[in-house]
């Protein structure tokens, strides 16, 4: 089935909007746990300065640190439900999801090991063995995952400003004789340069976002300028 | 009824419609006191009006040569309008820029430094 520009740009649109606000959630969900997070950081903290001594201090601190440790792994399956959330909507996710998976398991597997009556010694060492995995393992599949997530962002965008072209080809093609030739050879320059940006973009690595953006960025404000030059 | 029965009935029935000395006397007057009207005499109401009706009629025939020429084609610059339209530009524009990929990012990076700092809070004693 082929589609009409007019189809593939509301489909466009419709796609960018959804992502946008899919991207959106994501501080938002965070926000219950991290304010857990930050109050019991901020206990462990008072604990520490306390002018408490011998068992009870060790007492109020394990305890203090089991609850810190309990709320690390809440705002981190609370990014993995995030990025779960994100990925439905999205084609050729299985592996991704399946990472996810065993990034949750292993969490509620810590969970359960954290919970468990420790002594200091015992609990700051798990928090030495997490430490190394989460920016050993963690982070890299979680970063791999955000920044397919990210592509598919870019991809949109560019599609989107490559329909916008389009459609402004066309547009001028159709009132080239009744637009004076000085104003016409500056709106065929500003649309060439609004193509190289474009093509540029594309050849972007999509996992570099920033770049992309600026590229898009530049196709925008030709046009916004074409558009002022029409007006004149 | 005789000739003379009828010209006596005449008589007193163009009595009866004759008008009344003073009204005969205050009408003449008044058509006397009257301009006397002439067509070729200048008025500026009248040269007002016919000026106007002129210029209308000018210039509608101006408009609908002018169209018939082409100087004005509305249809070709809505077309132009639509694609290169400022607002509909700088929403799109704002919607496929707008840095929420890289906020996501920045975000994502502040979140691991700030669980770094807990978990070595967690471990320092």
């Amino acid at each position: 089935m082929k589609l009409s520009p007019s189809k593939i740009r509301l489909i466009g649109l419709i796609g960018l909007v959804s992502l946008i606000s899919t991207l959106f959630v994501s501080a938002q969900s965070l926000r219950p746990a991290l304010q857990d997070l930050n109050q019991t950081f901020n206990l462990l903290i008072a604990a520490k300065k306390s002018a408490l001594t011998g068992p009870d201090k060790e007492k109020v601190e394990v305890s203090l640190r089991q609850s810190t440790f309990n709320d690390v792994i809440d705002v981190s399956l609370a990014e993995i439900e995030n990025l779960k959330n994100k990925l439905w909507d999205l084609a050729d996710t299985d592996k991704y999801l399946e990472t996810l998976a065993e990034l949750e398991k292993f969490y509620k597997d810590l969970r359960s090991q954290i919970n468990q009556e420790l002594a200091l010694e015992d609990l700051i060492k798990l928090a030495r063995e997490f430490k190394i995995w989460r920016e050993a393992v963690y982070q890299p599949k979680v970063d791999e995952i955000a920044g397919f997530i990210l592509a598919i962002y870019n991809q949109r965008i560019i599609v989107l400003a490559a329909s916008r072209l389009e459609r402004i080809k066309a547009d001028l093609e159709k009132v080239e004789e009744a637009i004076p030739a000085s104003k016409w050879s500056r709106l065929t320059k500003l649309l060439e340069r609004a193509e190289e940006s474009l093509e540029a973009a594309k050849k972007l690595d999509v996992k570099e976002p920033a770049f992309v953006i600026e590229k898009i960025k530049e196709v925008y404000s030709y046009f916004l300028e074409m558009s002022k030059l029409v007006k004149k | 009824m005789s000739r003379d029965h009828l010209l006596e009935n005449l008589r007193s029935l163009k009595k009866a419609l004759e008008p009344d000395a003073n009204f005969l006397r205050y009408s003449k007057k008044f058509i006397l006191a009257a301009p006397p009207h002439d067509p070729y005499v200048f008025h500026t109401k009248n040269f007002l009006f016919h000026s106007f009706k002129l210029a209308m009629g000018l210039g509608l025939m101006s408009l609908v040569l002018f169209i018939i020429v082409g100087g004005f084609n509305p249809k070709k610059n809505n077309d132009l309008l639509a694609s290169l339209n400022e607002k509909a530009l700088l929403k799109e524009s704002a919607n496929a820029t707008v840095n929420i990929a890289l906020d996501e990012i920045r975000y994502r990076q502040q979140l691991e430094k700030n669980i770094a700092i807990v978990i070595d809070e967690i471990i320092t004693q």
